[in-house]
């Protein structure tokens, strides 16, 4: 939006979005700051600020407890979210196309056969899954994530394309096909540039989601040298020995660098206003 | 020209299931089974050591009849969705028109405001909720510098739903996320359009941005409670679902009795009946967005 | 344009189909050359066979010192055996459990297998899912109290788990508390003084606590231990059967009510966010906390967040004149080898090994607490290789040890129905009264049910 506020108006905001800003920021902060106490006074004091500083958390966190760094799960974890991240892009991309701009028999009832899908907890249908990869032979490895991403089964996706599709005027779909396009040209070279910000956001979150994920990866994956940062990140708490948390805290701030990052920088496809939809009046 | 509109509108058909075709083998192969067996292990005393055996309706009848806990958690819980989702889509449209004017450093803000979500569910989060909520934790410390008496934020049982509501309301990035995406498929030149035609930016923001922003709004709606009703990390990590079973989530009492208890036949049921509520919820809003959602495609679905 | 485009995409996608399904085959499951092996061995009458390559997958959760440990000891272990593999799938506790009922239902878990006794109903009730040790010769079994093994390692007459460690129960102090409010720490407490000596404490100090426990602990370090210590049996029995009396019941919720309202006990909503997890409580950690009752794995982290010469322990509270001092004991964990094991002998080797051997024992040391096989052990206390604390309370409580508590205790529902009603005391939401009523009526009906079941 291309609006025009005065000065008066500008402070304002900043005022709001830094003072609400924050209660955004705190929790990160004192994140970071924990990683240089010692245990009783991340648990004890309210203060931001350490009294005896620890430095070495972030190395011995590195270095990990048993026989790999975390620079082996953070690997690990590209290996898994990469993939999942790219074939959940493509195949939500297509299945959302099919959905939003054709018709063809049983298309409600499909529809929310994949919407119900997102309405069964997870709990209940982790063990039926389990058995199924087992069958397949795929235990202890990333296909139970990349495999089912290939096939669209991130109904979440779906949705969320077919709504952007849907915001998008079927004028640009017609004055194409009389262009001589097909159905997956005009995809690939109508729609999808229209759509960047929401295949951005798709990608963000899948990302993030994928990477933060546990109970999933707790269950398919067996052998330590395959863990993820998620899974590396808990692999030390135990109910009777303490953990070092402020290498716990140390890794979780590293853990969230590469999210931040990608965050950060895919925004300016969120700055990419539209500037026309193409039909010139 | 005739007979070539009709093959064409004829292969138009098929082609939409061609897209939508990996979707139709992943569910085939990935879901089909896992969701029948769950419906079927809500028929059976299964717990997952030994071989099941059938018990009719036995489940879904205990359920209703014997188990307290089952009517409390599902109060607990529409309790929360109702107050957590609202209050999450309010400050992530808020925040998402803010952070769509061009002020400097918006870049940092937006990273700023999404970064609860990014933390997510880490082992971070849940050290600190309880720093910050404790009797002796910061929230409280803030409060007796502006002379208001403590709350007992986690402790209490009428306050602790609402602090672990909170937990979610404050991770509003995805929906904040989404609705900037929005925003900036709005065309530009509507609101120039508006503006030449002399209407205020309040009346443009009703007559223009709203209504387009109405899909995202509607998408936004359904998944926020849709995932609403099958929350349980903050319960599972802070309160244990205490104090005195206020904060004992549905999905938590579920998952309770499927991985605690071992009796995966009764919480297969139990998610069957969330089920069910979910999609009644899911459908009740979905007919109410036929007529309040906007769509540039002619709401021809 | 567009042809090309659509041929790539496609192209890329089988592409990318075809290394994921050939990546398929390599599964860390089944050790490898097992067949040709045993066929090289009965081909070969001569004393030289090669030994067959083993691997073997062992589960434990644990924190980075018993990680590190535990890999020190496969290690050591690898040496003296090259063939055996062995690879830890090693966790934090959350999830464990969870992902090891998993990996049964699914016929997959892994061939040594850390787990605890309250799970063996859930894990070896119905099905085969461990090997009995009984018929095994390749490992010591008299190593271990007889006791021991009859009465937590066996079900349904298969000795399913080798005890890892022993714990013990006791009263965990802060002796800088102690010494403030002037109590000693080698008084043997009974309810009714700790009660008295905690609501003079707290009426000089609002903030301090003598006593802190949360929702969880409550029915483990006071309800079960009042109603052993005064009657001398423990509430129900092993016929599924409620055996206290009203009376008794009211008795154990009044102390419990009395702890919270005295002020002895720190109030349940602060104490409840710490479960298990004490040394995360800034009360605790700033010494407004005097002590805790804890199972002695816990006094390692306990003892570090307090400073070791601000930490003691002592035995653990009981009732006045009642027919029952024994003190509460447990192993910390067993190990058992998952029947669908490939390597079976194998892994009761290395079981054997890992809990018998005195090298294995100077590796791990007290990392799963005081091993419970007598040679383990003592191999440790001459080379003075355990905590000093965790001795001693391991010691007072196998000077007179409790007898072991019904199976249907350690049901998970019979549990819950336990800590709720407690909590409900704790909160002064029903009477002792009302509880005793609650709790009788609602543990019967769900014992009548197990039992129905366990026919």
């Amino acid at each position: 939006m291309k609006k025009e506020y005065n000065i008066f108006e500008k402070t304002i905001m900043y005022v709001l979005l830094s003072a609400f800003g924050i209660f955004m920021i705190y929790p990160l902060i004192w994140l970071f700051l924990s990683s240089f106490k010692p245990n009783n006074e991340i648990f004890g004091s309210v203060d931001l600020l350490p009294k005896n500083v620890v430095w070495d958390a972030f190395y011995n966190g590195w270095k990990g407890s048993g026989q790999f760094s975390f620079g082996v799960f953070f690997v690990n974890t590209f290996e898994l979210v990469i993939p999942v991240v790219v074939f959940t892009l493509i195949s939500s991309t297509l299945v959302a196309y099919g959905f939003a701009r054709f018709k063809f028999p049983l298309k409600k009832i499909l529809f929310t056969l994949m919407i119900s899908t997102l309405m069964l907890p997870n709990a209940v249908i982790i063990i039926p899954r389990y058995i199924l990869f087992k069958n397949f032979d795929w235990l202890n490895s990333y296909l139970p994530f990349t495999i089912p991403a290939l096939f669209a089964c991130y109904p979440f996706f779906i949705f969320m394309l077919v709504q952007f599709f849907r915001g998008l005027p079927r004028d640009l779909d017609e004055s194409a096909t009389i262009d001589g396009c097909n159905s997956f040209t005009i995809l690939v070279r109508i729609l999808l540039p229209l759509c960047k910000p929401a295949l951005f956001s798709a990608g963000i979150f899948q990302f993030i989601w994928t990477w933060n994920d546990f109970f999933n990866s707790m269950i398919y994956i067996n052998s330590v040298k395959k863990y993820t940062v998620a899974l590396g990140l808990r692999m030390s708490l135990d109910t009777t020995t303490a953990a070092n948390w402020n290498e716990i805290m140390a890794m979780s701030v590293i853990a969230i660098i590469p999210c931040v990052l990608i965050f950060f920088f895919a925004q300016k496809y969120f700055v990419e206003g539209i500037a026309t939809t193409g039909i010139k009046g | 020209m005739k007979i070539k509109a009709a093959t064409t509108s004829k292969k138009k058909r098929y082609i939409g299931l061609l897209y939508i075709s990996p979707w139709i083998i992943g569910f085939l192969v990935f879901q089909l089974y896992p969701f029948v067996s769950s419906f079927v292990y809500s028929f059976t005393d299964y717990s997952i050591t030994n071989t099941p055996s059938f018990l009719g309706f036995k489940n879904y009848i205990s359920m209703f009849k014997n188990d307290d806990l089952f009517y409390q958690s599902l109060g607990i819980t529409i309790k929360y969705v109702f107050m957590s989702v609202p209050m999450k889509l309010a400050f992530a449209l808020l925040v998402a028109m803010l952070l769509n004017i061009k002020l400097k450093f918006v870049n940092v803000f937006r990273t700023v405001y999404y970064l609860p979500s990014i933390l997510g569910g880490s082992v971070a989060v849940a050290v600190l909720w309880k720093f910050l909520f404790m009797k002796e934790g910061v929230v409280n410390k803030v409060l007796s510098v502006l002379h208001i008496p403590s709350v007992d934020w986690l402790g209490n049982p009428s306050v602790a739903l609402f602090t672990i509501g909170l937990l979610t309301v404050w991770q509003f990035g995805s929906s904040m996320v989404l609705f900037l995406a929005g925003l900036k498929q709005i065309p530009a030149e509507l609101y120039e359009a508006g503006t030449v035609d002399g209407a205020s930016k309040i009346r443009m923001f009703f007559t223009i941005t709203i209504p387009l922003l109405t899909p995202i709004i509607f998408f936004n709606l359904i998944m926020q409670m849709v995932n609403a009703f099958q929350d349980f990390t903050g319960p599972f990590v802070i309160t244990g679902g205490g104090p005195l079973n206020s904060t004992y989530l549905y999905a938590m009492k579920l998952y309770d009795e499927g991985f605690k208890f071992y009796k995966m036949g009764y919480a297969s049921a139990l998610s069957w009946i969330l089920f069910l509520l979910i999609l009644a919820f899911t459908a009740l809003t979905f007919k109410s967005s036929q007529s309040w959602t906007h769509y540039e495609d002619g709401g021809d679905f | 344009m567009k042809k090309p485009v659509r041929l790539l995409s496609m192209a890329c996608i089988l592409v990318l189909l075809g290394t994921s399904f050939s990546a398929c085959g390599s599964s860390s499951n089944a050790p490898a050359d097992q067949s040709t092996g045993q066929a090289a061995a009965s081909s070969q009458a001569a004393a030289s066979e090669p030994a067959k390559n083993i691997t073997m997958r062992f589960a434990w959760w644990g924190s980075d010192a018993r990680h590190q440990a535990t890999l020190a000891a496969i290690d050591a272990y690898k040496q003296k055996n090259p063939n055996v593999t062995i690879e830890g799938e090693y966790q934090g506790y959350d999830g464990y459990q969870q992902k090891l009922m998993t990996q049964i239902a699914g016929g997959s878990a892994p061939d040594l297998i850390q787990f605890d006794y309250i799970w063996n109903q859930d894990l070896a009730v119905q099905g085969d899912n461990f090997v009995d040790f009984n018929t095994k010769t390749d490992v010591d079994l008299t190593a271990f109290p007889e006791k021991v093994l009859k009465e937590y390692c066996t079900v349904n007459g298969k000795l399913i788990g080798l005890p890892m460690g022993t714990n013990g129960f006791g009263l965990d102090i802060n002796k800088k508390f102690f010494e403030k409010y002037g109590l000693s720490v080698d008084t043997e407490w009974t309810w009714d003084k700790f009660i008295e000596e905690g609501r003079k404490i707290h009426a000089k100090d609002k903030e301090a606590y003598l006593f802190s426990t949360d929702p969880s602990a409550l029915p483990i370090v006071v309800f079960d231990p009042y109603i052993r210590s005064k009657t001398g049996a423990y509430w129900l029995n092993d016929d599924y059967k409620v055996t206290a009396t009203k009376e008794e019941m009211i008795e154990a919720f009044t102390t419990i009510k009395e702890l919270f309202e005295s002020g002895t006990a720190q109030p349940l909503g602060e104490s409840a966010l710490y479960n298990t997890k004490l040394e995360q409580m800034p009360k605790f950690i700033n010494g407004q906390i005097g002590s805790s009752l804890e199972w002695s794995g816990t006094v390692g982290k306990y003892k570090d967040v307090l400073k070791p010469e601000n930490f003691t322990v002592a035995k653990p509270v009981t009732v006045k004149d009642g027919k029952d001092q024994s003190i509460a004991f447990k192993p910390s964990m067993l190990l058992g080898v998952y029947s669908k094991s490939q390597d079976v002998d194998e892994a009761v080797k290395f079981a054997n090994w890992f809990l018998n051997d005195q090298d294995a024992s100077m590796i791990l040391t007290d990392s799963r607490s005081i091993p419970t096989s007598e040679t383990a052990k003592k191999v440790l206390v001459d080379a003075n290789k355990v905590d000093m604390d965790i001795a001693k309370v391991v010691d007072f409580t196998l000077k007179n040890p409790a007898a072991a508590p019904p199976v249907a205790l350690s049901n998970a529902e019979v549990f819950e129905i336990e800590k709720d009603v407690c909590q409900k005391v704790a909160y002064s939401k029903i009477t002792p009264e009302q509880a005793a009523d609650e709790l009788t009526n609602r543990v019967q009906a769900k014992l009548d049910e197990l039992k129905a079941k366990a026919k």
